[in-house]
């Protein structure tokens, strides 16, 4: 049987700000996207956290980009989606899409 | 008047009291989105946040030290009648009464430490191949000392808030798992990003 990697909620939606940001794609930017869009607060260390694990599971890779006087002498982590992340992007796509194209049916049942 | 750098106690616990290795970039994020005006209570809440989803990712990556030292702490109450009779009967032959029975606690507590490190260690080389020799002799006398340490202050701790005797599940819960748990937790390493991904 085939492996599928399905994500999570939050981090279906911290890939897709990743994603979405390109080149920008660090740890501020990206908890921005997800309150904007996510309408919730949303810590910038939950997003941490989450690029971490995603990047342990090989769908995010990371590179340590410039350290300027305004962050304290420390570096930033810029994020991008591996090809990986996109096949797992597609396929948590596929299911959820599959799943709400049977939902009216199901609405009509109980009704 | 606005402040110019961010609670100087709050940078502290994020340097120094947040759990992980790579922390680096959130120092930065955060002190970057604090001089673009987000408030110092917004800043405390995002290190509060941290050393909490810190704690709580250090614990799941190492919760095969907190199952075992949780399992073999309860396992240690059921046997530990029977090693404490027999280790002060030892003791009394070495130091004569009244202290046989003290050197009988610690001789069967630091006993089943060390049983549970080696048992530990073993499992760590054998299935997760990934045992730290160093960090796993150090195990050997920080589980004693914490259980000391513990010990006397849970003793000290029980009178003013009026807990009277120390019951053998209150020692377990506050002594002797605390112990077992910091002691295998230095020598057990992180999984790799190999064993995540197998």
């Amino acid at each position: 049987m085939v492996k599928r990697d399905y994500l999570g909620e939050f981090e279906l939606m911290v890939m897709l700000a990743v994603a979405l940001l390109g080149d920008e794609a660090y740890g501020v930017p990206v908890s921005r996207e997800l309150e904007k869009h996510g309408k919730r607060d949303v810590s910038v260390s939950s997003v941490y956290a989450t690029l971490d694990r995603l990047e342990s599971k090989g769908l995010i890779a990371s590179r340590l980009g410039e350290a300027t006087a305004e962050r304290g002498g420390r570096a930033k982590r810029y994020f991008q989606v591996t090809k990986e992340g996109l096949r797992a992007i597609r396929q948590t796509r596929e299911v959820l899409t599959t799943l709400w194209r049977r939902l009216p049916e199901l609405e009509g049942e109980r009704a | 008047m606005r402040r110019i750098g961010p609670p100087l106690i709050t940078t502290w616990i994020l340097e120094h009291l947040v759990p992980g290795n790579r922390n680096d970039a959130l120092y930065g994020d955060l002190q970057e989105e604090f001089r673009n005006g987000r408030t110092s209570s917004w800043y405390r809440r995002q290190v509060l946040a941290a050393f909490v989803i810190g704690c709580f990712v250090e614990m799941r990556s190492r919760s095969l030290a907190l199952v075992f030292a949780a399992v073999w702490t309860m396992s240690t109450r059921a046997w530990c009648f029977f090693a404490l009779w027999s280790a002060t009967r030892c003791a009394e032959l070495i130091v004569p009464w009244p202290y046989s029975p003290i050197l009988g606690r610690v001789i069967s507590v630091v006993l089943s430490l060390w049983a549970a490190l080696t048992l530990f260690g073993i499992i760590e080389y054998f299935v997760r191949h990934n045992l730290r020799v160093g960090k796993f002799w150090r195990g050997f006398w920080i589980g004693p000392v914490a259980f000391i340490l513990l010990t006397v202050v849970v003793k000290v701790l029980s009178r003013p808030l009026g807990l009277g005797a120390v019951s053998l599940g209150e020692f377990s819960f506050f002594s002797y798992f605390p112990s077992l748990l910091g002691a295998t937790w230095g020598f057990m390493s992180k999984p790799t990003q190999q064993q995540i991904q197998s």
